[in-house]
């Protein structure tokens, strides 16, 4: 995962705050060893190494993973798909940002995972497992219930600032309210969460001498291409899991892929924001 | 001990380097070669900074001196170097820059004629000549100060200021490395074959131990410096495996000098490879200190900064303000990858120390007083260098030989 966890609990003390610190650190922990893949020795990395033409037993918290990451391949009609790490690296090797040619090769569906012998195996040698846009929402789902069971009834917390969870409300009443420009810096879309997570995806600007510049960092198995559009994609949903899975996925949709996820995801809101303007849909 | 601190006084201008219009400072350069010429320049062009100019110039050979004799019209003159202590009597000070095997007569005779020394590091071809220089420093009371210009590097300066803060812990290794690719020869000018030994001394044995005093002996330096302690014993190895040209020192060695702690240093060279370039590295329980590339990393790395957002959070609820959370303001940059870099230890790595250096024999000189411990870290610096060429030549673990220590004269500690 690789990235900043900032957790806020109004009204409490130096004592509670760093042994609720501590144990959710220790979460992060052990969630990333298990799902990293900038870890030579996570369990992820391992599977990567190991799963081509050869099935590899998996640890249950992995099987569960592996098992939410399947029904999300198939409610989203493919448009997320864990297995591209080979596209994922090659794009990083390469700098070539068209390179659909391992596509076919690469993906879920040359994955053979099997939940009661919890094993996993890779068909083509092209596939392997990337969870990055998987990790945060599983993580923050572990993290929400350990601070549902201490009975804390609010927090705000952030995951590398896209995906972001308030738990109960805001301490002064109401929801947590976030405001999230458009990249311009203006026209922000105001989100209201209890008890609930928002997850944004979209184009990465990174810093070239003075401007800002996209960088595409979504692949589409379906269009086959990285996703260039300048579009954000915001989802709000009482679970964090699925904020996080479907911004990623809907970035990545075709309209068929669009429409099948809007059908299946009855609960969550989606909001896109193209040429500097909110509107809600994807 | 010389500590870091106290020449980081000395380059930030404290102590007065500075000189009034009558407190001039002049200087004599003996070998106008390549480092030699390059000193003089920057002395010329920078010396004005600490009332320094060169006055007297000396070289045997004429085309090097006429070279620098060019660039510095007004200087005098000389083919001798003793000549030159005898006539220019303005001199407060000389810089040395002949070969190896030629740094000792020129010290000592200088030393004793109350001149103010810097000499070119390593500071002699032999354990001998070595210690006779650090006698007629002792003896004498004037500077002698060796060309290991690290100990002026700002970058080095602060880091070694973190070992002695503590901040990497308890130093447990010191690595270091210095790789070329080529095969180090000067050109001979045509006809005059003879010249051969000459211009390429470094790469023989009678003139130089090659990498070791050439190179190695600067990453030594450090390393004792940041053990704050000499070594006790090297063993090393090397060979001419590639450059088979008539050379007579190793292009690739492999040294490790053992500390009293149990510690080592670990050194090689090597010039058949410029991959990796020059490092030094200082490895201690909580932290790394990458000198030559001016990194710093912490074992256990700081929390990154708390996001704009979030900081505004805390504010507001401390104020019990119900604001908007702002999320993806304009420096939004969901999913990065956060890996961590280290730091930087000076914000502008823009020297190597050796114009600083010359801070340092600017206020020796005008003290009329060497900097204590400055140049004990020189002469063990040089010292287990040759011990370091012995342990390759006997490929036996060597120690230094007790009537090489001087503590005896009771070196000046820095107060
Ligand atoms: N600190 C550093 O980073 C650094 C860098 C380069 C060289 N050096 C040191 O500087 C010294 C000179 O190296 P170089 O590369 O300039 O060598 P060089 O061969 O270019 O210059 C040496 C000069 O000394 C002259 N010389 C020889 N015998 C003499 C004598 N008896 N009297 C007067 N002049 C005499 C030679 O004619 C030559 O011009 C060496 O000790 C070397 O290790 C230090």
């Amino acid at each position: 995962m690789g990235t900043r966890f900032n957790l806020v609990i109004p009204g409490m003390d130096d004592r509670d705050g760093k042994s609720y610190g501590g144990k959710v650190s220790e979460i992060l922990a052990e969630q990333e060893g298990i799902m990293t893949r900038f870890q030579e020795n996570s369990e992820l990395s391992a599977i990567n190494r190991d799963a081509f033409g050869k099935a590899v037993g998996v640890s249950q918290e992995m099987s569960r993973i592996l098992g939410a990451c399947d029904l999300f391949w198939r409610d989203t009609l493919g448009a997320f798909d864990p297995a591209l790490l080979s596209v994922i690296k090659k794009k990083h090797e390469t700098a070539d940002e068209n390179n659909s040619r391992q596509v076919t090769a690469a993906g879920w569906k040359n994955v053979k995972f099997r939940p009661h012998a919890r094993t996993i195996q890779f068909l083509t040698g092209e596939t392997g497992l990337d969870l990055g846009g998987f990790g945060k929402g599983w993580v923050m789902e572990k993290i929400v219930g350990y601070l549902k069971g201490k009975n804390i009834d609010a927090a705000f917390i952030s995951f590398g600032e896209s995906t972001i969870c308030g738990l109960g409300s805001h301490p002064l009443g109401g929801p947590w309210q976030v405001n999230v420009p458009a990249k311009n810096g203006q026209n922000p879309l105001v989100v209201n969460i209890t008890d609930e997570a928002i997850s944004v995806s979209g184009l990465k600007l990174i810093k070239r001498e003075n401007e800002k510049l996209p960088v595409p960092h979504i692949f589409s198995p379906a269009r086959e291409q990285w996703i260039a559009e300048d579009k954000m994609v915001l989802v709000q949903s009482a679970s964090p899991l699925k904020a996080e899975v479907l911004s990623t996925a809907c970035s990545a949709a075709d309209d068929h892929q669009k429409m099948h996820i809007l059908d299946a995801f009855k609960e969550e809101r989606f909001y896109v924001c193209e040429k500097d303007e909110w509107r809600n849909g994807i | 001990m010389l500590t870091p601190i106290s020449l980081m006084k000395v380059i930030a201008g404290e102590g007065n380097n500075r000189s009034t219009p009558n407190d001039k400072i002049f200087l004599g350069v003996i070998g106008t070669g390549s480092r030699g010429h390059h000193l003089a320049y920057l002395i010329k062009e920078y010396g004005h900074e600490l009332g320094m100019e060169v006055t007297a110039l000396c070289d045997v050979y004429q085309p090097h001196l006429e070279h620098t004799h060019a660039m510095i019209p007004e200087a005098k003159v000389y083919n001798d170097y003793r000549r030159m202590l005898d006539e220019a009597t303005e001199l407060h000070g000389v810089i040395i820059c002949t070969p190896l095997h030629v740094h000792a007569g020129p010290t000592i005779d200088s030393l004793d004629r109350g001149l103010h020394v810097f000499c070119e590091k390593a500071m002699a071809r032999t354990l001998d000549d070595t210690y006779a220089m650090a006698e007629a420093y002792y003896r004498t009371g004037k500077s002698l100060h060796i060309g290991h210009q690290r100990l002026f590097d700002p970058k080095f300066l602060r880091g070694m200021n973190k070992v002695y803060n503590d901040d990497l812990g308890v130093v447990t290794q010191i690595r270091a490395y210095w790789h070329r690719n080529n095969d180090w020869r000067r050109p001979v000018p045509e006809g005059q074959p003879e010249l051969e030994r000459f211009i390429n001394w470094r790469l023989y044995r009678d003139y130089s131990c090659g990498l070791l005093t050439e190179l190695a002996s600067h990453h030594i330096q450090v390393a004792n410096w940041a053990k704050k302690a000499r070594p006790v014993e090297v063993r090393g190895t090397g060979s001419i495996s590639f450059w088979r040209d008539g050379r007579e020192v190793e292009d690739n060695v492999a040294l490790i000098f053992s500390y009293d702690d149990g510690t080592q240093f670990i050194y090689d060279s090597m010039i058949q490879n410029r991959r990796h370039g020059l490092e030094v590295q200082v490895l201690g329980h909580k932290g790394t200190l990458e000198l030559e590339t001016n990194n710093f990393f912490l074992e256990e790395p700081p929390p990154p900064p708390k996001p704009a957002g979030i900081v505004q959070l805390l504010q507001d609820l401390e104020q019990n303000v119900l604001g908007k959370v702002p999320i993806g303001s304009s420096s939004w940059d969901p999913e990065i990858a956060m890996t961590y870099k280290g730091e930087s230890i000076v914000a502008d790595n823009n020297t190597d120390g050796t114009f600083e250096q010359f801070y340092g024999f600017a206020k020796a000189i005008r003290e009329d007083k060497p900097i204590p411990g400055l140049f004990e870290e020189g002469y063990y610096a040089s010292l287990w260098t040759l011990l370091g060429q012995q342990a390759i030549d006997t490929g036996k673990a060597v120690k230094m030989p007790e009537k090489y220590d001087i503590s005896k004269f009771n070196p000046r500690e820095f107060v």
